[in-house]
């Protein structure tokens, strides 16, 4: 049962696929679309690149940008449609990856809806996007790797740095905890951040106490191994 | 004699067929059986996006709220709509792992003069603006929300000494994901 809402919306459904495809086999899958509003909505499907940076900043780029795009490998149907109030459609995208494909490729589909305004006077008009991510692995050829990079203190905050070094994304569970000889004095985890293929992240502990520690940081990635570093800072 | 046996099938068996008798002879037969129930939730995200004004678009008409201004920079609320807030937004996700952004970003009204910088968001209420840039910037972000989770904004426009006169007219995109 879904509410019809005055304004303009919808809802995608899945927001994200994560598909293992053999390579030279094409796969079809689709997405949900429901109008949530009492508007017709004409909706427009395009293909982005994204990365997120190292302090976990998503920037959107043009499709085939991205090294690990997707994109050339995905096929979308429709690419534009009207959608009644209340109405559910189904966008399908065939995904068939080449014989040479190793490890994760990724990208998303932005759906766009639009509503013209009604008069023209001097303006703003709003326009509503939702993204169906897509992470598409190549079958047996999925490599998972990662190692902390670096542990530093600066401005009242620790900083761990953690690099993937294999080819399918991570998301990895960080586990801090700071020692004061034998006591545990800090203790926090941080789960769930997405690192791409090949892309570092820094993951920032806010840590104000004054003197000596011990920190260590362990990191569950998913691999064969947890990793943990371990180094000492002087807090003044 | 006859009374007596028909008396005894009158009374026993009854009380037999209809149970009494299991208690007193057989152990008791237990049938315990269950329903299975299923209840799939399918993992969604969705935006919504309302605004009060006439024609479902925002309007800042500086003529009607007194222009020129006394010095620039000056800072005009919408004239329609005349209240807060002048967008309401609202954010679905349901998933119970992911971290769902709001971003949004516009285009200049005036690539020269009026550039999309001189339009501000605040979260509704707040009075706390920040300028609209050209390039995606987060506006919220969480984890699952509880039903449609309001993330209502107010608008105002910064006006300078420099801007020409004329009708211009921009693009505010708004953009939920969950990575």
């Amino acid at each position: 049962m879904l509410f019809v809402l005055s304004g303009f919306g919808f809802l995608l459904s899945p927001p994200s696929f994560d598909l293992v495809v053999f390579p030279g086999r094409a796969v079809t899958k689709s997405i949900r679309i429901t109008n949530v509003s009492r508007e017709t909505l004409f909706i427009e499907v395009k293909k982005e690149d994204f990365v997120i940076d190292a302090r976990g900043k998503v920037k959107w780029l043009e499709p085939g940008v991205y090294p690990f795009s997707c994109h050339e490998y995905v096929e979308v149907n429709p690419l534009s449609f009207t959608i009644l109030p209340g109405e559910k459609k189904t966008v399908r995208f065939t995904v068939n990856l080449p014989q040479n494909a190793r490890g994760e490729y990724s990208g998303v589909l932005v759906f766009r809806s639009v509503r013209l305004p009604k008069v023209w006077k001097p303006t703003v008009v709003l326009e509503g996007e939702v993204v169906c991510a897509l992470y598409i692995k190549a079958a047996n050829t999925v490599v998972k790797s990662g190692d902390i990079k670096n542990i530093t203190y600066e401005g009242d905050t620790i900083f761990i740095e953690f690099s993937n070094e294999g080819n399918c994304r991570l998301k990895p569970s960080v586990t801090l905890t700071v020692w004061d000889g034998p006591e545990k004095v800090y203790e926090k985890k941080v789960e769930g951040e997405t690192i791409l293929r090949h892309s570092r992240r820094v993951f920032a502990f806010p840590f104000k106490k004054k003197g000596r520690f011990r920190v260590i940081a362990r990191i569950d990635y998913g691999g064969l191994e947890i990793l943990e570093g371990e180094r000492e800072i002087l807090v003044r | 004699m006859r009374k007596c046996i028909f008396l005894f099938a009158l009374v026993v068996l009854p009380i037999n067929l209809f149970g009494l008798g299991r208690q007193i002879g057989a152990p008791p037969d237990t049938l315990i059986d269950s329903v299975q129930v299923q209840v799939i939730i399918p993992e969604r995200i969705g935006l919504y996006l309302e605004t009060d004004a006439s024609g479902d678009i925002v309007v800042f008409d500086l003529d009607a709220a007194g222009y020129p201004p006394a010095s620039f920079p000056a800072y005009y609320d919408p004239t329609d709509p005349a209240t807060s807030p002048t967008v309401d937004i609202e954010v679905f996700s349901n998933s119970p792992t992911k971290t769902w952004y709001l971003d949004a970003c516009g285009d200049d009204f005036d690539a020269t003069y009026i550039p999309i910088t001189q339009l501000e968001w605040s979260p509704a209420g707040a009075g706390s603006y920040t300028d609209f840039s050209n390039g995606w910037t987060n506006h919220a972000s969480g984890s699952k929300t509880t039903g449609w989770e309001a993330h209502d904004e107010d608008y105002r426009f910064e006006a300078q000494a420099d801007d020409p006169a004329g009708t211009y007219t921009t693009w505010v995109r708004y953009r939920v994901y969950a990575l």
